[in-house]
């Protein structure tokens, strides 16, 4: 949210990422568990968009990263970015 | 802050709030007013309810109901050209070709989701202000072409009628500017016993100088034509005031050549003055008349400050009654062809066009045709372009043509009747049957108030003439009207008998607001064509039997 001078309109920005993060995660481990990989990767997608606009660029990351694993099918790459993602969000 | 004195509204549309939200922070940072929305569908509502409102669309590429690219389509159905900025999270490194895919449209941009705030903003001012600025010379231009159309309509109505057919003599006209005005003119005026003076002139150049020389010359002249004893002035004299006008009131601005002649019918002759215009041409019997051996003439009107042009440059040319004059302005000859390396109009063509047509047209009876049918001549050889104004004049004796009926007269309801009396009258003198001579009058008038309705719009429909020629043809009568209106439907039978054919003409001129059912009804057979913006229109009217042909 860089260069915004609205602290109000910062604060809903941020509340809203917090809760789409939130979202995203919830979704990513439904779709994993099923390991439906093309919602998995539409979900990782969207999660990256939404860290980009926020300016989030290490969820960023790890969003990119997993649909890299995810292309693969590669599960286990996919869990460990995933509880690497659940990690930061605790810190938002 | 944007400018306030455009529209400033961008949509923004994707299906993540949270994308929503920082978009649209951004842009209203920066001034802009946001409508944000989740899907296509309410995308293209807001956008259809309100097209000019928006100066530009902000859309993610990756939505959940329809593609941004799909999307993009319909926008340009809407609005063609509004500024569409993609912005996605795509990686241009991750393939799929949308870069290339957002390229191929000119008006589409590239923004990532990462955009930084002033680099967001800077893009979209960038192109929203290019915008503006297209559409500041947009509305420009299209103010200029209001102007232009005015300052046409202007010229247009200063100049005399057409063409005017007398007992004694007939002139037809053909004016057009190589823009949307003109700095060629014409002037016309009957006076005495059948006497006509014609003053063609073109001032030199063209576009909007030459244009508004040319409105105060028009003026100028239909001042002097009103002085009393002006009409009997000699050619000479005539072009003398209009150089005293021109050193007067257009003195270094402006110059003109000029032809003016005064026809005299009854005795058989034309007194004519070049000021540096191309001679008059006398076409008689299929052959051209050597009118200017001597090479006599003037320079053109207000070039040289003592110009004085005296009784010796005039000429006078012998007419007989066949013979057909002809003036033009050397626009004529610029006209070339369209492709690059076509040449101009020769003179040796136009001479020999001219020589051709008027026989026709003095033969049987088309005079008025005659300058529209040169100039599709003209373009069918390929002499399209047209690089100056042009100006064509023709006039001469009125030759009567055993068994031919023909009439000027301008589009009004009294002057339509007025003919339509005259004509019947011709008719009952010429031994036709009544009940023919009636059923003639019904086609005539139809078909002439169907042009003064439909036709022109009410500021053209004012100076308008329209033509006619009426023929016995055994047990029938062919009637040919000329006329400048717009041109009517046109039904194209491929297949079918005449009675399908009927219908389908019913059916298109119905819709067309140009019912002309008994028409149909009364004729054999119409043929349509048009020169140039001439329509003719020929009527086969059977005195007996009602078949319904159509042909066109």
């Amino acid at each position: 949210m860089q260069q915004l001078n609205d602290e109000e309109v910062v604060k809903e920005i941020y509340d809203e990422y917090v809760k789409s993060v939130a979202e995203k995660i919830v979704e990513l481990h439904a779709t994993l568990g099923a390991e439906d990989w093309v919602p998995l990767d539409r979900t990782a997608h969207t999660l990256k968009g939404n860290a980009l606009a926020a300016g989030d660029e290490d969820i960023a990351t790890l969003a990119i990263e997993i649909r890299k694993a995810a292309a693969l099918k590669d599960a286990e790459t996919c869990r460990k970015l995933l509880a690497k993602i659940e990690e930061m969000s605790k810190l938002l | 802050m944007a400018e306030s004195r455009y529209e400033t509204k961008i949509l923004v549309v994707d299906d993540e709030k949270l994308v929503r939200m920082v978009i649209s922070a951004k842009l209203r940072q920066a001034g802009y007013e946001c409508v944000a929305v989740g899907d296509v569908a309410t995308a293209l509502a807001t956008l259809k309810a309100a097209p000019k409102t928006f100066v530009a669309v902000v859309s993610d590429i990756v939505m959940g109901d329809i593609d941004g690219f799909v999307f993009r389509d319909m926008v340009r159905g809407i609005k063609l050209s509004i500024p569409f900025f993609f912005l996605t999270a795509l990686d241009p490194e991750e393939g799929g070709g949308f870069l290339m895919r957002i390229l191929e449209d000119p008006q589409s941009y590239y923004l990532p989701k990462s955009v930084k705030t002033d680099v967001l903003i800077n893009r979209v001012r960038r192109v929203v202000a290019s915008r503006h600025i297209e559409t500041f010379i947009n509305r420009k231009m299209e103010d200029d072409r209001r102007s232009m159309d005015l300052a046409s309509h202007i010229q247009h109505s200063m100049l005399p009628v057409r063409a005017i057919m007398t007992p004694r003599g007939f002139y037809t006209t053909w004016w057009r500017p190589m823009d949307a005005v003109s700095g060629d003119l014409y002037e016309a005026m009957q006076f005495g016993y059948g006497c006509f003076l014609y003053v063609l002139g073109d001032i030199q150049g063209h576009g909007t100088s030459a244009a508004l020389a040319m409105t105060a010359v028009q003026s100028f002249l239909k001042t002097l034509m009103r002085r009393e004893g002006a009409p009997y002035m000699s050619p000479a004299e005539i072009a003398n005031m209009l150089q005293r006008f021109f050193r007067a009131n257009l003195a270094d601005v402006s110059y003109m050549t000029a032809l003016i002649c005064i026809h005299r019918p009854l005795s058989g002759d034309v007194l004519w003055i070049s000021c540096g215009a191309p001679d008059l041409v006398v076409i008689d019997g299929g052959k051209l008349l050597e009118t200017n051996p001597g090479h006599l003439g003037g320079l053109p009107v207000g070039l040289m400050p003592d110009t004085e042009y005296t009784e010796a440059d005039v000429i006078t040319t012998k007419l007989s009654q066949t013979a057909v004059c002809a003036a033009y302005t050397d626009g004529l000859l610029d006209i070339s062809q369209d492709q690059s390396d076509g040449g101009s109009l020769p003179i040796g063509t136009v001479l020999n066009l001219m020589t051709g047509l008027s026989e026709d047209a003095r033969t049987k009876g088309a005079n008025p045709a005659f300058l529209a049918k040169l100039m599709t001549a003209c373009s069918e050889l390929g002499y399209t372009k047209f690089n100056d104004d042009v100006t064509l004049l023709t006039f001469g004796a009125r030759l009567p043509l055993d068994g031919v009926y023909e009439s000027t007269f301008s589009l009004t309801p009294a002057e339509i009747d007025a003919a339509a009396q005259e004509m019947c009258e011709w008719c009952g003198a010429n031994g036709w049957p009544e009940a023919a001579v009636g059923i003639v009058q019904l086609v005539f008038e139809e078909k002439l108030m169907n042009v003064y309705d439909h036709g022109f719009d009410d500021r053209t429909r004012l100076h308008e003439v329209a033509s006619v020629r009426l023929v016995r043809r055994g047990d029938s009568a062919e009637l040919t009207v000329w006329d400048n209106g717009s041109p009517e439907p046109s039904i194209a039978v491929v297949t079918g008998d005449s009675a399908t054919a009927f219908d389908m003409a019913n059916s298109e001129f119905s819709n067309h607001g140009r019912g002309r059912l008994m028409v149909r009804e009364l004729c054999d057979m119409t043929e349509r064509n048009r020169y140039g913006t001439l329509n003719e229109t020929v009527y086969h009217i059977p005195f007996g039997k009602h078949g319904n042909e159509v042909v066109g």
